[in-house]
């Protein structure tokens, strides 16, 4: 997945990109991995690169196979077919114990028999004692746990464990950390600090992290890239701004956010720009795409909600215009998505920042609207 | 709509209670009569118990039984403690559903079946009656219930605390036990108690698996209460009745603490 020139996505750290350095090592790589259950495959031919330092999301619904192609990487799966290497050298003939990796558990895993200190030292066994308290001390000053040492598990709130899960799994310093759901179990508030925290925390660490979650926004924010995974394929892997703003396929630019998908045929393709023809939009649609579609193709247009315009006052006479009348309004607070029916029947999602905290001539149900999106906002999807 | 217990549950209960305790209370009441005459009260005394501690045969017979018990109920929870595990981790071998059910068949099967065919096992292939033969029949019948006890704990085990440790460093052996036995270990406690308490009471595989040397003390009470019972026959089976109400009790607090604690987290 390469950025198109005229493509300029997103804020993210565009720096860091070792997967577009040709002469650069991955530090994981998957080759043609096979994983079946019984007359199930979980996973179905992965190939994939990751490389070091990178905060790297596995994202997909539940039962795609993330979870069985983390659990291969750590050991506790053995692949059917294909290939895992870690800096070049095949993992598979290690056992789980001795493969430089470790993993945060959804569930956390903390040994209930032993206390904070203890389970952080528990994978410190081979370093000698004065080194194994000091790392201990350092974990702990790590995820601000100092005070809770002495604690049992069952004696730490939700947030305090996912801590310990933390510090646990970084101690004996993997090559590569590996976190499955690892703000699945805490409440809305704290999953946001957390995952800021992850991010800091893995930067300083330097460490390379993998992260499987079924939780798009989870994945944006903490994620260099994302791989977009379904029923044991990847769909898509690249940074979170670009599967966000040039999904691949129908399936991840409707998994990964919201997205009105509009049926259309070319009509006229030439110099970056195609003129379509579809039954929700009168007017008919103009779009900027690169890629030569011969006329006469069906095509699918992606549009993100945030990336269309409601007005009251009808707009000069043009493409990508649509009158249509509010179902639905949702106020979100900080947004308002707006459900408006067009012709041919289709509900359009559009959102709208609030940015004012009083409008003259507020949007009401049953009102006429018009809805506009510019050349640029639309994804041609072929598939 | 009534509420509370009626009369007839009243009764009901007073009555099963009596039905099941009276009979023992008096034995226990009896121990400490200080007449000759079993059920003529002629005052209280302890005489008994002294004169229990005065009787050789008894004393040998005591000893036989505590160490059958603990040396059967050890072996018995370390092979339940090896199928359970089989029960519950390796999912779906061939013959699964056989081995459970053959692990499970003693926990019904007659205990005077269970005694003839392991006398006929010892005589065929030629073991002597003994301690040993005891401990081994005892072993045999206890072990079911071990494993019922500790498959149960087992179950609700989260096995990501054995992966757990497997990442962190260890082989699946020392993660067994590291992480999964101090965990179970109130389970495997309470197999235990358990083995140890039925081997305490069994009279039926002892009777068909002993010999010379190695009377267990049910047996011993047995054959004096066919000679005519006497006060220190009561005195003795006080104190069996209060070690083995120890030991259910104490496996039964056991469990309920670790299902407190395991509740918790």
């Amino acid at each position: 997945m390469t950025t198109s020139s005229r493509l300029n996505i997103g804020a993210v750290r565009y720096s860091f990109a070792p997967w577009e350095d040709p002469a650069a090592r991955p530090l994981i790589r998957f080759d043609g991995v096979v994983k079946r259950f019984g007359d199930d495959v979980a996973v179905n031919g992965i190939s994939l690169d990751i490389y070091e330092k990178e905060f790297f999301a596995l994202l997909g619904p539940s039962g795609c196979g993330k979870t069985t192609l983390m659990r291969m990487l750590a050991g506790f799966e053995t692949p059917d077919a294909g290939t895992i290497t870690l800096e070049g050298e095949d993992i598979l003939d290690k056992p789980a114990h001795r493969r430089p990796v470790n993993m945060m558990f959804q569930s956390y895993a903390l040994f209930p028999h032993l206390n904070v200190e203890q389970n952080i030292a528990f994978g410190l066994k081979h370093l000698p004692g004065e080194e194994r308290k000091d790392r201990v001390l350092d974990m702990l000053a790590l995820v601000r746990l100092e005070g809770l040492a002495r604690r049992k598990p069952d004696q730490l709130s939700g947030g305090q464990r996912q801590r310990v899960a933390l510090a646990r799994a970084i101690a004996p310093r993997p090559r590569l950390l590996l976190l499955d759901e690892p703000l699945a179990a805490l409440d809305k508030k704290l999953r946001d600090e957390t995952q800021f925290e992850l991010v800091a925390l893995q930067e300083r660490l330097g460490m390379t992290f993998m992260v499987v979650t079924h939780d798009q926004e989870e994945a944006m924010v903490m994620s260099t890239r994302v791989a977009v995974m379904d029923k044991g394929q990847i769909v898509q892997v690249g940074r979170p701004a670009e599967v966000y703003e040039t999904p691949n396929s129908r399936y991840v630019a409707d998994f990964i956010g919201e997205v009105n998908l509009f049926e259309a045929r070319v009509t006229q393709a030439g110099s970056g720009t195609l003129k379509l023809t579809g039954g929700n939009c009168p007017a008919g649609y103009e779009v900027r795409e690169d890629t030569p579609i011969p006329p006469g193709t069906a095509v699918w247009l992606a549009v993100r909600p945030e990336k269309i315009q409601v007005t009251q006052d009808r707009p000069p006479a043009g493409a990508n215009g649509m009158a249509g009348k509010v179902a639905d309004i949702g106020y979100l607070g900080d947004w308002t998505t707006y459900l408006v029916t067009v012709p041919g029947g289709m509900t359009v999602r559009a959102a709208r920042a609030n940015a004012a905290r009083i409008v003259e001539r507020p949007i009401d149900w049953d009102d006429e609207v018009w809805l506009t999106f510019s050349p640029d906002a639309a994804v041609v999807l072929t598939s | 709509m009534k509420r509370g217990p009626s009369t007839f549950n009243i009764a009901a209960i007073a009555l099963g209670m009596a039905f099941l305790y009276l009979p023992i209370l008096l034995l226990v009441v009896f121990s400490f009569n200080a007449s000759k005459l079993v059920t003529v009260w002629g005052g209280f005394s302890t005489r008994w118990y002294g004169a229990l501690f005065q009787d050789q045969q008894m004393l040998d017979a005591i000893g036989v039984t505590l160490r059958v018990g603990t040396v059967s109920a050890t072996i018995a929870t370390v092979l339940g403690t090896l199928a359970a595990l089989a029960l519950t981790r390796v999912g779906g071998f061939r013959g699964r559903l056989l081995f459970s059910g053959m692990i499970y068949a003693p926990l019904v099967m007659p205990e005077v079946i269970l005694g003839l065919s392991l006398l006929l096992l010892f005589v065929a292939v030629g073991a002597p009656r003994g301690i040993w033969t005891v401990t081994a029949s005892h072993a045999t019948m206890t072990l079911c219930y071990a494993a019922v006890v500790i498959q149960a704990r087992l179950a609700s085990f989260d096995r990501s605390l054995e992966e757990a440790a497997r990442d962190l460093g260890r082989t699946p052996f020392q993660a067994f036990f590291e992480v999964t036995l101090p965990n179970i270990a109130p389970a495997v406690a309470a197999a235990w108690m358990l083995a140890f308490t039925l081997s305490l009471d069994d009279l039926v595989i002892a009777s068909f698996t002993s010999g010379p040397g190695s009377t267990t003390l049910p047996m011993r009470i047995y054959s004096q209460v066919r000679l005519g019972v006497n006060p220190e026959i009561n005195a003795v089976s006080t104190l069996l009745i209060g070690l083995v109400a120890t030991g259910v009790i104490a496996a039964y607090l056991i469990q309920q603490r670790q299902r407190a604690t395991t509740d918790r987290v």
